[in-house]
C-alpha cells in the first residue's frame, strides 16, 4: 500500500498535512485560480483558523480538504492533503474516489462539515431528528431505540432546550441558532477526529452568536477533536483558535499562533485588516483603508498577490515572494523579510 | 433647542396585521416598532442597533414613509426651519419629502437594477424630481462619482461589471443625487468585505462633513454603529431599551440587555469571559407581560413582570434615556 511512505515521517501530533495545494475552476474559458498553491498542517486536539476575504480561497480550501470539489469545473491541479485516519491509516484524500467508500467512511466518520446557513443546509422536509438520524443509520449499525436516545442526547448535548420534544420539529419551526445548533449535533454524530466550521456564526445575531462560540468552545475541550475554522470575522476567530492562517486571493500571506499574530503582524496586509477594523470601545478616530480592490480571480499575478494594494509595495514584490518562517513557527509570505532585501535595498 | 434637530420621532408605533382565513380576518398584530421616541440632531449620527426582528429596519423604512405608520408622529425639520409630521404627509408632500429623506441599503448588490447603468442609475432621481436638464445631469453624475472616489468612465458600466464595494459606492452616489439631508443607512456594510468596508465608512464619514448630512445608522455590527455615531440607541422588541451618547453608552451601559449585548461583541485577540443570555428572543406578535426583557433577565424584580417600565431620563447632558425598573 502506498501510504506507508508516509509513516515514517509523520509526527504524533498531526492529523492532516495540505501541501501545495493548487484549485483552479474553468468558466466561460477562463482560469480562475482559487488556491494557489498552499501548505498547512491541522494538529491534534488543536484549533486552527483560517481567515481571509470573499475570494481569499477559504471556502474552496475545506471543501477540498474532504474531496467536495467537484462541480462547477473545480478541479484540483496539483497537491496533496494527507489525513491520518484514527486506524493509524494515512491516505491522501486527493487520490480517493470521491464518490467511493473510503471516502464516505472518512466524510462523517473521520471529519465533518458545519456549513454557514444553516436553514438552506438542512432539508426543510425532513424533521432534525430523522436528519441527525441518518448520519448514525450511515456509519453505524445501531438499532432504532437505541439511535433515538443519542440523537436526544447529542441535542442536549449542544444545548437545544427541551430535545425530547424539538427532535421532532422541523427546521422552520426553529430559530437560526437552534438550527446551527442542530448543525453542530449532526457533525458531532459521528464523533469526528476533525470538525470543520464553514463560517457557521455569519448568519447568525451576536448574543446567538455568543452561545455557538461557546459550545463549541466545550466541544474543543470535551471531545479533544480538532477544530478548523473558517470566517472573515478576525474577532471571532481570535477567540476561538490556538493558531490562525490569514488568506487573501488564494494564498497564504501570513501563518502563526493567535497571540503573535494580533500582538505583531508581520505582513502587510494583516497589518492594515487589524487597523480597519472598527473595535468596540476603542474610540479610533480614522480607519485604516486598504485603497483599491482585491483583483480579480482570473487574473494572473506573477508576484506578490497583494502588491497592487500594498503602501510597502516594492521592485522586488512582482515575483513570487518567498515564505519566511521566524521564531516559534510564525511565517509569512513577503519579501520584506527576506534576507535579499535585506542586503541589497529596494 | 428644537432648532438643532432634524427629525424629532414620538411615540412611533408600526403594527402589522396577522390575517388567517380566506375572509382575511385580522387575528393579531405583530408589534414591529411599538412606541418609540427619539431626536435626530442636524449634521449627526444616530446609530439604532439590536437583532434581527428588534424593528430597526422597520424604524427606517417609517421614517421614509414607506409604511404607513400605525401611531405616533415623526416631525421633520426641513433646512428652512419648517416642521412637517411625515406621518400625515399626502401623496405629494410625500414625494416632495424624498427629494430630503433618502435611504442607503444593505445589500448592493440586489438594490441596484441590473438593466440600468451607472448613468442612468443616479440620473433617475433627477429626472423624476426633474432638477435638471440633460446637459447638467451627466455634469452632476460625473461630480457625484468624483464625492464617492469613483472614476468618471464607470458611468458606462453597468451593476454586473463592479465589484461589491463600487455597487455600495453608487448606492451611496445615488443617494446623494438629489443634496438630502438626511439619509437612513440600513446596514450599508454588512454585505461587504472587511476591507472594503473600512473604505465605505470612511467615504460616509466624509460625505457628512462635506455635505453636513445627518444619518440614521441601522446595524448589528455594534462596534461599526459605535464608530459611526455620535449616539445610540438599543432595540429590543420594538422597544428602546436605552438610548446615549456614544461614549456614554459603552462605558456604563445601564439596562441589563445592553450589557449582555455588549458582551457578546467578540474583541479582536482577546479570549474573553461569555456572558450567555439565556432563552430566546421573545415573540413579536405576542411579547410577554411588564418588561419584555424579564424572562431572559438576570436581575428582575416582581414588578418587572407586571408593567412595562417607560423609558426614563438618567443624565440630562449626556442624554442618557433606559428604560428599566431597576433605575426607577
Amino acid at each position: 500500500m502506498p501510504q506507508n511512505d508516509y509513516n515514517s515521517s509523520w509526527p504524533d501530533n498531526l492529523i492532516m498535512k495540505v501541501n501545495d495545494l493548487e484549485v483552479n475552476f474553468r468558466q466561460a474559458g477562463k482560469i480562475i485560480k482559487a488556491v494557489r498553491g498552499i501548505s498547512f498542517r491541522v494538529k491534534k486536539n488543536l484549533s486552527l483558523g483560517i481567515v481571509g476575504e470573499s475570494g481569499s480561497g477559504k471556502t474552496v480550501t475545506v471543501r477540498s480538504l474532504m474531496n467536495l470539489l467537484p462541480g462547477r469545473g473545480g478541479k484540483v491541479e496539483k497537491g496533496e492533503v494527507l489525513f491520518k485516519l484514527s486506524d493509524g491509516e494515512i491516505v491522501d484524500i486527493l487520490k480517493l474516489d470521491p464518490k467511493g467508500k473510503k471516502i464516505q467512511n472518512i466524510r462523517g466518520n473521520e471529519i465533518s462539515m458545519v456549513f454557514q446557513q444553516p436553514m438552506s443546509s438542512l432539508n426543510p422536509v425532513y424533521d432534525i431528528g430523522m436528519q441527525i438520524g441518518e448520519v448514525f443509520k450511515f456509519h453505524s449499525k445501531k438499532k432504532k431505540a437505541e439511535i433515538n436516545r443519542e440523537i436526544i442526547e447529542l441535542l442536549n448535548s449542544v444545548n437545544l432546550p427541551k430535545p425530547e420534544e424539538r427532535v421532532h420539529d422541523y427546521p422552520f419551526q426553529l430559530s437560526g441558532g437552534m438550527n446551527q445548533r442542530a448543525m453542530i449535533a449532526m457533525a458531532l454524530g459521528a464523533n469526528p477526529q476533525l470538525l470543520i466550521c464553514d463560517e457557521p456564526t455569519t448568519a447568525l445575531d451576536v448574543t446567538v452568536q455568543d452561545k455557538i462560540l461557546f459550545l463549541l468552545e466545550r466541544i474543543k475541550e470535551k471531545h479533544e477533536s480538532s477544530i478548523l475554522y473558517i470566517s472573515h470575522d478576525l474577532a471571532v476567530v481570535s477567540e476561538l483558535v490556538d493558531e490562525i492562517i490569514v488568506m487573501y486571493l488564494g494564498e497564504i500571506m501570513e501563518y502563526g499562533n493567535v497571540e503573535v499574530i494580533f500582538d505583531n503582524p508581520l505582513h502587510p496586509y494583516t497589518e492594515l485588516l487589524l487597523k480597519s477594523i472598527p473595535e468596540l470601545g476603542r474610540k479610533q478616530d480614522k480607519l485604516e483603508i486598504i485603497e483599491g480592490e482585491i483583483p480579480s480571480e482570473d487574473e494572473v499575478i506573477p508576484g506578490c498577490v497583494f502588491e497592487s494594494r500594498c503602501p510597502k509595495a516594492m521592485q522586488i514584490c512582482k515575483q513570487p515572494p518567498p515564505s519566511i518562517e521566524k521564531e516559534n513557527g510564525h511565517k509569512v509570505t513577503c519579501w520584506l523579510y527576506s534576507q535579499e532585501v535585506g542586503n541589497n535595498g529596494k | 433647542m428644537e432648532n438643532d434637530l432634524i427629525l424629532k420621532v414620538r411615540n412611533l408605533k408600526k403594527y402589522f396585521p396577522i390575517q388567517k382565513g380566506i375572509l382575511k380576518r385580522t387575528v393579531g398584530y405583530v408589534k414591529a416598532v411599538d412606541g418609540i421616541s427619539f431626536d435626530v440632531p442636524r449634521g449627526k449620527t444616530l446609530g439604532i442597533v439590536g437583532e434581527s426582528g428588534c424593528g430597526k429596519t422597520t424604524t427606517g423604512k417609517c421614517i421614509l414613509k414607506l409604511y404607513e405608520t400605525t401611531g405616533g408622529e415623526i416631525v421633520y425639520y426641513s433646512d428652512n426651519r419648517e416642521k412637517l409630521n411625515i406621518t400625515k404627509l399626502d401623496p405629494n408632500q410625500t414625494h416632495e419629502i424624498r427629494r430630503e429623506i433618502q435611504m442607503i441599503l444593505q445589500d448592493p448588490h440586489s438594490s441596484l437594477n441590473p438593466k440600468m447603468s451607472v448613468k442612468s442609475l443616479l440620473e433617475e432621481p433627477m429626472k423624476i424630481f426633474s432638477t435638471f436638464d440633460k446637459g447638467e445631469r451627466k455634469e452632476k453624475v460625473i461630480e457625484l462619482l468624483d464625492s464617492v472616489g469613483m472614476n468618471p468612465e464607470y458611468m458606462e458600466r453597468y451593476p454586473n461589471e463592479m465589484s461589491g464595494g463600487q455597487k455600495q459606492r453608487i448606492g451611496i452616489a445615488r443617494a446623494l443625487s438629489l443634496e438630502p439631508d438626511l439619509i437612513v443607512c440600513d446596514e450599508p456594510v454588512s454585505a461587504l468585505d472587511v476591507s472594503i468596508q473600512a473604505q465605505v465608512l470612511e467615504l460616509m464619514k466624509r460625505l457628512q462633513r462635506e455635505y453636513n448630512l445627518s444619518y440614521i445608522f441601522i446595524g448589528h455590527d455594534i462596534a461599526v454603529v459605535e464608530y459611526m455615531s455620535d449616539a445610540i440607541a438599543v432595540m429590543y422588541l420594538g422597544k428602546i431599551v436605552e438610548i446615549a451618547e456614544t461614549n456614554e453608552l459603552l462605558e456604563d451601559p445601564l439596562h441589563p440587555y445592553t450589557k449582555k449585548l455588549l458582551a457578546a461583541v467578540p474583541r479582536l485577540g482577546k479570549k474573553r469571559e461569555r456572558v450567555l443570555i439565556k432563552g430566546q428572543v421573545g415573540d413579536p406578535a405576542n411579547p410577554p407581560d411588564g418588561c419584555y426583557f424579564h424572562p431572559r433577565c438576570e436581575s428582575k424584580k416582581s414588578i418587572c413582570t407586571e408593567t412595562f417600565p417607560g423609558l426614563r431620563e438618567i443624565d440630562d447632558k449626556k442624554k442618557h434615556k433606559v428604560a428599566c425598573h431597576l433605575y426607577q
